[in-house]
């Protein structure tokens, strides 16, 4: 009985207990969540550069460099072509304000199937037979060759033992394409012509000004004499074309580039 | 007795456990996956339909026209609708309907229409916009003497490729702080930059962009109210002006007053305005093809090497309830707690594929563009801002800058039956 006694008030105590621990762990009532305003990227967050408006100075290019340069990117595959004078030039080709390499190839004996690879390290592109020459005209001999797309890379360009090729390794950052970094390649066939030349942006913009028509550029050009006529190498964007006064077809350059909105 | 005092031990223990048991997240719910659509024109329109409000019946022009704000499918047929002169339409103009660039395979999705924007470079090599301050240039007009034609000297050319809307709803309801703190655990030389841009209905109210090219827009009203008058030239209560036709007054073409979307009773913002927004927000998030093993091995390459670093693949969005846009939009149930898998990260980084144009406030590089998300890019045949790739290989090829290091892991570190494991994942987004 005394036990009894003493139980009740214990089993008062163990309700309160009971009720306080289920009260204190209910669910709230609803509060309103709004969200805090971000806080601002801290002042070394941000890592886009702010654009250079001017590239940074690199001594001139010597042959080992250039070298070291084309095996970052080819490996074994091309060799340097130093029949032609001069065999590279440098210049901020896609205007990016990094100093990019343009540098003349031949596929290097036996490597052929190195330079045709599924995935290669870089862009195979035919300038002229994509971007000026009507099709009629197309180089002939290549007729022959033209394989069918690579379905990986939808790619269809295939090189020739005979062919001279000009490789434009794009700058990366200040130290432009001496940087490790640099390996994004333009590999160009048919367009190596004679007194090639890097002609500065600010110069080009001067000595064709008010020609027309005449493609967007946006930064140093590849003067030379090709296909009998005088013109330059452009970045378009997204891949290099060629304009001579004579054949520059700015319906191939615009519908190549996705630039008409084909509707 | 002894029963008693067990009951009242059990009694206890059961005091203890059952608030655990009941008691919610902080969010009041676990996250799920987003609900997605299978980006099938032949299937019904509750395929893209995320629940938000009601799918309503077909509307019919003779027996059934659309009404803003009524169900799913009105708003749909309002966002399909093709504007004409009277409605507004002009001066300058791109197309006359949210579906003419948001339409294949499905409603909100993508099409091959680029915008074109230009500019030039001066003496200084700072960018210069077009006389009247606008970079996009149209390319219509309800008349001869409206239509925009640059110069030869305005010869910096951009084109920006129609984003997709899919999934939008979700992405305005992740939180600007998941956003920042995804960004700031980007490396260094990888990180993007997130743009902090005003929110047109709660001005000036702020919020991180991520509608865009650049990022210019957090909100759908507010990208709503642009897309409008850029893309349609009509005028509405957040975007109450016309553009100018390359620094000439469209006054003399402009037949109908401003706004042209006017505040209407229940709409504040303009029935239309409203009318696409509550469309986008409803529509469900790209949902993904076929997933073989090498889509799963590509997977974690992808991740492996970089890529997923600005494609991030995963957000969650902020729990229902959350009061967002500066106060002016509350995360419905429908769109709260969501995991979604959009492949961006919404900052912009500079990887060397823009045109260059256009200095924005915020944006500390002209050159940086949003990073593109990755869902539904299998429905794509143009890739990048300017869509100026055909392939994905050719895509990777030219990401450079700061995708340079991710570019480079795919080339160097990946075999050949990687890479086409890689491509292959890509193309099953």
């Amino acid at each position: 009985m005394l036990a009894r006694k003493a139980f009740i008030p214990s089993l008062w105590l163990v309700i309160l207990t009971g009720s306080v621990a289920l009260s204190g762990c209910a669910k709230p009532p609803a509060q309103p969540i709004v969200e805090e305003a971000a806080a601002p990227q801290s002042s070394e967050a941000p890592s886009p550069p702010p654009q250079a408006k001017e590239m940074p100075q690199l001594p001139p290019p010597n042959l080992e460099q250039v070298q070291e340069a084309v095996k970052r990117v080819f490996k074994d595959a091309v060799v340097i072509d130093a029949s032609r004078k001069p065999s590279f030039l440098v210049g901020d080709f896609n205007g990016d304000s990094s100093q990019d390499l343009a540098v003349v190839l031949k596929p290097r004996e036996g490597k052929l199937s190195e330079l045709n690879q599924e995935f290669p390290n870089w862009i195979a592109r035919e300038p002229l037979d994509e971007l000026v020459l009507p099709k009629s005209k197309a180089l002939a001999h290549r007729g022959a060759s033209k394989s069918p797309p690579n379905p990986a890379t939808g790619q269809t360009v295939r090189f020739e033992q005979s062919d001279v090729l000009l490789a434009i390794i794009h700058g990366h950052g200040p130290k432009g394409w001496l940087d490790p970094e640099a390996t994004q390649t333009h590999l160009l066939r048919d367009v190596v012509g004679t007194n090639m030349k890097t002609l500065p942006f600010k110069e080009a913009i001067k000595a064709y000004k008010g020609r027309k028509p005449f493609p967007t550029v946006y930064g140093d050009l590849i003067q030379q004499t090709l296909i009998g006529q005088s013109g330059f190498l452009h970045f378009a964007g997204s891949i290099y074309g060629w304009y001579d006064a004579k054949n520059y077809n700015p319906a191939a350059v615009t519908a190549h580039s996705a630039m008409s909105r084909m509707r | 007795m002894r029963i008693l005092k067990i009951s009242v031990l059990l009694l206890f223990a059961a005091a203890l456990v059952l608030p655990f048991t009941f008691t919610s997240t902080v969010e009041g719910q676990a996250a799920t996956e987003a609900l997605t659509t299978q980006m099938d024109a032949r299937l019904d329109d509750s395929d893209l339909f995320n629940n938000l409000g009601v799918l309503g019946a077909a509307v019919d022009e003779c027996t059934n026209p659309a009404v803003a704000g009524r169900s799913f499918r009105d708003n749909k047929a309002i966002f399909e609708e093709r504007e004409t002169v009277d409605d507004g339409l002009g001066p300058t103009y791109n197309d006359v309907a949210c579906s003419s660039c948001h339409q294949a395979p499905v409603t909100g999705h993508v099409t091959q229409i680029n915008e074109f924007r230009a500019g030039s470079i001066d003496g200084f090599g700072n960018f210069v916009a077009p006389p009247g301050g606008q970079t996009l240039i149209q390319d219509r007009a309800i008349a001869p003497g409206a239509q925009e034609r640059i110069n030869t000297g305005i010869d910096q050319h951009e084109f920006r490729s129609t984003r997709t809307v899919l999934g939008d709803g979700f992405v305005e309801a992740i939180n600007s702080n998941t956003l920042a703190a995804n960004v700031a655990a980007q490396p260094a030389a990888q990180r993007g930059q997130l743009r902090t841009v005003t929110v047109l209905e709660a001005a000036p109210n702020t919020r991180i962009g991520r509608f865009g090219h650049k990022s210019q827009h957090a909100s759908l009203l507010s990208f709503s109210a642009d897309a409008y008058v850029n893309e349609m030239g009509i005028t509405s209560v957040l975007q109450p002006n016309e553009n100018n036709i390359l620094g000439q007054s469209a006054a003399p073409f402009d037949g109908v007053p401003d706004p042209e979307d006017p505040a209407v009773p229940g709409f504040p913002n303009g029935k239309d305005v409203q009318a696409f927004t509550n469309f986008m927000r409803a529509l469900r998030a790209p949902g993904r093809g076929p997933i073989n093993s090498d889509v799963t091995t590509g997977q974690g390459l992808f991740n492996s090497i970089g890529c997923a670093v600005c494609h991030t693949p995963s957000f969650t969005t902020s729990p229902a309830g959350t009061t967002i846009n500066g106060g002016a939009f509350i995360v419905p149930a429908e769109l709260g707690s969501k995991i979604i898998h959009p492949f961006s990260d919404f900052a912009l980084h500079n990887i060397g594929t823009s045109g260059g144009i256009g200095a924005e406030p915020g944006v500390n590089d002209r050159f940086a563009t949003t990073t593109i998300a990755l869902w539904g890019v299998r429905t794509k045949h143009r890739f990048m801002m300017q869509g100026d790739q055909h392939t994905i290989f050719d895509s990777i090829q030219v990401h450079a800058g700061q995708a340079a290091t991710a570019r480079n892991n795919f080339n160097n570190a990946l075999n050949n039956t990687q890479k086409a494991q890689l491509i292959a994942f890509v193309l099953s987004l």
